[in-house]
């Protein structure tokens, strides 16, 4: 059986929306992702052959590029991408911009061109129609906001994208080879990375959002549309986190940037105003446990991530649609503006709620069968810091997103006049619920994942037999009692002793690291539109008038001088006193040699002209001997 | 839908703590780990490597440390985002249109040929 890459089941597939209406069209973008997850289905039942499967090889000047590289963990990335577009095309198929479902379809077909390229130039150049088709489910929120952070975003993104392209060169030129995704870019003796793996792993940090090159995350997702942001969420970080698993698990300092991203994230998660604002830099928080755990590099950890992109991105994606719904209903976001929404909004609430206790890690709820495997990683690894901060970051996980957030939002005070609210319709509820049913099914039965996860683990980490361990006993006691008091504990930190603070609802903003390259990146432009631009102007009047000035000498140059000789006179004779009379006549006369220039111009004889030709042969001389 | 009263709910948070409380205690002194042998042939070859048990920090044994913690840290890290960080970091929402200089410089072009 021929093997079908999913990845073009969405591009080729999202040729067709612009031709199709109303019911047919909202069928076809959820039977596309269906279509995909039964070809996923396939490949993991072996129908296309056994893993690793390497296949769509396609001559390309003198390498070979793979577009089907399936493995374990490719396949794993490959079913969490479908599964959740399914659920996030059944909650978009409203939309009637039909351009925006071909973009959103572009976007999540190159994210798995990425996911399953064997090469660097595959890899290269699905990154790049990710970056692009994704700038356009932000661009069609059509406000000047929008406009102006995907402009930004796309510019982080082609930085990234040279990055990519100097590591993919750099690395092709030390290897002579573009094979990507067999082995790691990480040193094994040393642990160490040479310099294409620095470039190739910069790009990989930008699109995982890791701090300090994480500001166009909070800076574009807040601004794309209500059902653009749910489509982002998930596929640019989360593809980060798939290619660093295959290029750099292990690499020590990730383990750091990870946690220091966990509790960055958190951070500004509980201050700022916009409620899709917090959940962008929540996903900076979240990334910095799959960051961590891919750093820390041992079977449990690296299981860990893994679990936790496909648990998390399902409770995120859950999240980032309850808050789109407020957005739709209220037409804001930002909580200064919100409140007391749970009469009119009950069944967004629950949602919102389950979403919220699946990321907190509520037992029985998604993450607690992820998160806590990459914090007792670290326990193990003997790493008292990078525990310290993704358990606090957990705390603030909870405090956040199942407490502030649900209160200052549908309780604390009564609806904002001139907001009517109601639940969104059946096909956003649908969608929803979907995710809904799929956060309390993983985790009430993690085996099948865990299951699928062990293979992948196998082939990456070291000391595998500590997610083993884990993975028998995901509900031992002591995890479902400490995880337990670990919330009920951490709620009256908030409720008692710091609620009030919080009920101050300013609509501010609060200042992230893209002030440097937005305040600067202005005062650049300015710089190069007015004293540079006018420098130019300047050397470029003074070149015409240079110009212009032999032009007119050259159309006669015994008369120019002769002008030029009587203009230096009739200076002179100003300056010496002469009279006024004298002076008028003498201009007069200038003038008039002046309109009369050029005249006819001068014969010389044949001799003469020789001779000036002579002069010029060896002034010519002269100055080149002396150069 | 479900009518939200919150004074049983409050009932209902201090039971659920009474009752994690008994049962963190209960786990800690008990000692509930599983064995390194319960661990499952999950290969379909050699049974698990006996799995070293957890040493973890020195911490981790205090009895109800995650209690403790999670009420310390969250007491700390909402003192230090409301309290420490935002105060240093907010300004208004239209901060970077006021620091728009294209738009600044228009505005002025605009108010001087007004008064012009």
């Amino acid at each position: 059986m021929v093997w079908i890459h999913p990845g073009f089941i969405y591009l080729i597939g999202c040729l067709l929306i612009p031709l199709l209406k109303g019911k047919i069209r909202q069928a076809y973008v959820v039977l596309l992702p269906i279509i995909a997850l039964a070809d996923l289905a396939l490949m993991a039942l072996g129908f296309f052959g056994d893993l690793p499967l390497e296949t769509w090889e396609i001559p390309f000047l003198k390498y070979t590029l793979m577009l089907g590289h399936v493995d374990n963990l490719s396949l794993f990335f490959g079913f969490l991408f479908v599964i959740v577009s399914l659920a996030m095309f059944v909650y978009a198929s409203h939309v009637k911009e039909e351009w925006q479902h071909v973009s959103a379809f572009l976007y999540i077909g190159s994210t798995l061109g990425v996911v399953f390229a064997g090469d660097l130039f595959t890899l290269l150049f699905f990154w790049e129609v990710m970056a692009w088709a994704s700038l356009f489910l932000i661009w069609y929120r059509k406000t000047e906001a929008a406009w102006g952070a995907g402009f930004r975003y796309i510019m982080v993104h082609s930085f990234g994208g040279i990055c990519l392209f100097a590591g993919v060169v750099l690395q092709l030129r030390a290897t002579g080879s573009i094979a990507w995704g067999f082995s790691s870019l990480v040193d094994p003796a040393t642990h160490g990375i040479e310099l294409p793996g620095i470039m190739i792993l910069i790009a990989f940090m930008i699109n995982g959002a890791v701090p300090p090159l994480h500001a166009w995350l909070s800076d574009a997702y807040p601004e794309a549309t209500v059902t653009g942001t749910v489509f982002l969420n998930a596929f640019t970080t989360k593809s980060a986190i798939y290619v660093l698993l295959r290029g750099f698990t292990g690499y020590e300092a990730l383990m750091w940037l990870g946690a220091i991203m966990a509790v960055y994230g958190i951070i500004y998660a509980l201050i700022v105003n916009d409620i899709r604002r917090v959940l962008a830099y929540h996903i900076i928080s979240q990334g910095g446990y799959m960051v961590a755990g891919i750093g820390i590099g041992t079977g449990l950890a690296v299981g860990g991530a893994i679990a936790h992109a496909l648990c998390y991105t399902m409770c995120k994606t859950l999240l980032f649609m309850s808050a789109g719904a407020v957005l739709a209903a209220t037409g804001t976001a930002k909580m200064s503006d919100l409140g007391g929404l749970y009469k009119s909004m009950p069944k967004t609430f629950w949602m919102w709620m389950i979403g919220a206790a699946s990321i907190s890690g509520f037992p029985l709820f998604s993450v607690f069968v992820s998160k806590p495997l990459v914090i007792e990683s670290a326990v193990f690894a003997n790493q008292p810091w990078p525990w310290l901060l993704l358990e606090i970051a957990s705390v603030g996980t909870f405090l956040c997103l199942a407490v502030k957030i649900p209160y200052l939002t549908f309780f604390e005070r009564e609806t904002p006049k001139g907001i009517k609210a109601q639940d969104p319709p059946i096909n956003m509820m649908a969608g929803m619920g979907i995710l809904a049913v799929l956060c309390i099914a993983v985790a009430v039965f993690p085996g099948p994942m865990y299951h699928m996860i062990l293979p992948a683990v196998e082939g990456l980490a070291s000391e595998i037999h500590t997610f083993e361990h884990y993975i028998a006993h995901p509900y031992a006691p002591k995890i479902v009692v400490e995880l337990s008091m670990f919330f009920l504990f951490a709620f009256p930190a908030f409720w008692w002793v710091l609620r009030e603070p919080f009920t101050h609802r300013e609509p501010k903003m609060a200042l992230d690291l893209d002030w440097f390259y937005r305040i600067s990146g202005q005062w650049f432009i300015w710089f190069c539109e007015k004293p540079v631009l006018s420098f130019a102007k300047f050397v470029d009047r003074l070149t015409l008038k240079i110009a212009s000035y032999f032009v007119w000498f050259g159309r006669n140059p015994v008369e120019a001088l002769r002008i030029k000789h009587l203009d230096l006179r009739l200076q002179l004779e100003k300056n010496l006193d002469v009279t006024s009379d004298y002076v008028r006549a003498y201009e007069s006369g200038l003038e008039g040699a002046r309109q009369r220039y050029p005249r006819e111009l001068p014969r010389l004889s044949l001799g003469a002209s020789l001779i000036l030709i002579l002069l010029f042969l060896v002034v010519y001389v002269i100055l080149y001997l002396a150069g | 839908m479900v009518a939200i009263d919150s004074k049983t709910l409050l009932k209902l948070y201090y039971l659920a703590l009474v009752a994690v409380v008994i049962a963190g205690l209960a786990v800690h002194f008990m000692g509930t780990a599983p064995e390194a042998g319960e661990v499952p042939d999950l290969h379909g070859e050699e049974a698990a490597p006996e799995t070293e048990q957890e040493e973890g920090f020195w911490w981790l044994e205090i009895p109800l440390f995650a209690a403790g913690f999670a009420f310390v840290g969250g007491i700390i890290l909402l003192a230090l985002s409301k309290l420490g960080v935002y105060p240093l970091i907010k300004v208004s929402e239209d901060y970077y249109e006021r620091h728009n200089i294209k738009k600044r410089e228009e505005q002025e072009q605009k108010k001087a040929g007004g008064e012009q």
